[in-house]
């Protein structure tokens, strides 16, 4: 909700400012967004038979339900390490709490491409893991582990679980200790607790958060490229393919309707289960 | 306090797990061999100076660097300006208005560098550079107007009608009044929208005219062709970078807030 302060400003000072970024988003972006999208609909013998050929045809159907299922297990995996982690964060001193938060932005404000590599240099066929696993003699030959769907999965989970862990500890301190110390007063165990007051309690607060990671990780460019290499295309990284190296304009559109119609799907879904919790609760 | 031993494990273990990999990047980086492993056969910083020594490296260095000055400096104006708007008058389309200017962080990056380079770039043949400043500004403006807005209405409205009551005009009561008021937000808001122009890559990667890399798209060329700790040292200057700006938005945080309490 917007609530204004002050004396209200004048229509002519209101339109003025607000001209350019208006300009901006509407002529530099959303209008040309309509324009590549809507031949997708109305070209000849395109329409829906081209989304349809996109759904059937098993190599782009293939990446479409890939990048669904990796976005899907990274956001359970980030849910996973997340709701511990950001229990633990919550329940520590002030000092200590800051330190960790700070720790945790820091992966989030560094460059993709850094992170990428770190996994590169760790997943690698010469790389650090398998020098470690080779050296303490348990495996024989050097296992393939980049360029594989796990390798994505690691990457995009290293790339968002910060954004997981910074936006459910804020909840997670809402929760007050004042609860948690009811629950162990009325004998509750510690994971008990946690699974029967702390995760509930937060849980629109997962929702905010996987939504970010799910549409985080179904858009994400550079870690697919990076960890998964020519075998495993994810969308982004065919959209690339379709129009930068084959300039086909009309694959390269659709595939971005495509994606955007996943992550703001997905947003719209969970915000109204969210708002929905929030109302129940 | 009340930690369960199995999720202060995982937790302590997803910490690691954060950590180490950018820990190992650093370890790496001095190491003498040309490859990257571990344990470290000696100290060296021979791939520091061949970051720098790379003429290609230290080319899209500067060229993220402008961009992202650039990038930040408008998209902080352009955001200013609309944050007070949004703010100061409730016009019937404020709420509309503030999604449509964050809408950008809704649509993936590959989309935006897609279909600015499609519709900008080859139909309307702007130049490239004009398109990856425009690119990278519709990158930034969320950004700059979620966080002046937030900034703006934690403002206390009645110092502001306090000097407009004493006698400032409405320019002189913002500037002398609300925007010292403000600075806190103008810093984090500008360092951020740096910090996610000079990282971004898929606008980049679309829009850079021939000969001008960025400088994550040139890291990412690089790791293409060569696979040696070069891309270690060049990370751990980056960072560097971040942490410098961490430190110093929290000192300003903290500088903010003394004089808030004084």
């Amino acid at each position: 909700m917007i609530v204004p302060w002050g004396k209200p400003m004048r229509r002519s000072l209101y339109v003025a400012f607000l001209i350019v970024p208006i300009v901006l988003v509407v002529v530099f972006l959303l209008i040309p967004l309509v324009l590549s999208i809507l031949p997708t609909f109305t070209k000849p013998n395109g329409g829906w038979l081209k989304y349809k050929t996109f759904f059937t045809d098993p190599f782009t159907r293939t990446i479409f339900f890939r990048s669904l299922r990796l976005s899907l297990i990274t956001t359970l995996i980030c849910v996973a390490l997340g709701l511990p982690t950001s229990y633990y964060v919550s329940q520590l001193g002030a000092n200590r709490k800051r330190i960790l938060n700070s720790l945790i932005l820091f992966p989030l404000l560094t460059n993709a491409v850094v992170r990428g590599f770190a996994w590169i240099s760790i997943l690698g066929k010469n790389g650090l893991l398998n020098q470690a696993l080779l050296s303490l003699h348990l495996i024989s030959s050097p296992k393939q582990m980049l360029y594989t769907e796990g390798a994505i999965v690691v990457g995009s989970v290293y790339l968002f679980l910060p954004t997981m862990i910074s936006t459910l500890t804020p909840v997670m301190e809402r929760i007050g200790s004042e609860t948690i110390e009811a629950a162990y007063t009325l004998g509750a165990r510690p994971l008990t607790t946690f699974f029967r007051i702390v995760v509930p309690l937060s849980f629109s607060g997962v929702l905010v958060a996987s939504v970010m990671v799910f549409a985080g990780t179904i858009s994400a460019y550079t870690t697919p490229t990076l960890l998964g290499g020519n075998k495993n295309m994810m969308l982004s990284t065919l959209l690339y393919q379709q129009s930068n190296t084959l300039s086909n304009w009309d694959a390269a559109s659709l595939i971005a309707f495509i994606m955007i119609l996943c992550s703001v799907g997905v947003m719209k879904i969970f915000n109204l289960l969210a708002d929905r919790l929030d109302k129940r609760g | 306090m009340y930690h369960h031993r199995l999720l202060r494990s995982i937790a302590i273990i997803t910490l690691a797990f954060l950590f180490v990999p950018l820990f190992l990047i650093v370890l790496t980086s001095f190491n003498s061999t040309d490859t990257i492993s571990l344990p470290l056969e000696g100290f060296s910083l021979a791939w520091f100076s061949k970051v720098f020594a790379s003429r290609s490296l230290m080319g899209s260095l500067k060229t993220s660097m402008l961009l992202g000055i650039f990038a930040a400096s408008l998209g902080l104006v352009i955001g200013l300006f609309a944050a007070i708007a949004l703010n100061k008058r409730k016009g019937k389309f404020s709420s509309f208005l503030l999604s449509l200017f964050l809408s950008p962080s809704l649509i993936p990056g590959i989309v935006i560098g897609y279909v600015l380079f499609r519709m900008l770039v080859v139909l309307l043949e702007i130049p490239l550079t004009t398109a990856m400043l425009l690119g990278h500004l519709l990158v930034v403006l969320p950004y700059t107007v979620r966080i002046l807005s937030a900034g703006i209405r934690e403002c206390d409205v009645s110092i502001e009608e306090a000097a407009r009551t004493l006698g400032c005009t409405p320019v002189q009561a913002f500037v002398k009044v609300v925007l010292p008021d403000l600075q806190p937000a103008v810093l984090s808001a500008f360092m951020l929208a740096f910090i996610n122009s000079f990282n971004n890559i898929p606008v980049s990667m679309y829009l850079k005219a021939p000969g001008m890399n960025t400088l994550p798209y040139a890291m990412m060329n690089y790791i293409e062709y060569t696979y040696d700790p070069t891309v270690s040292a060049l990370s751990v200057m980056l960072m560097a970078l971040t942490l410098v700006f961490m430190v110093l938005s929290d000192l300003l945080a903290a500088h903010g807030e003394n004089r808030r309490n004084s």
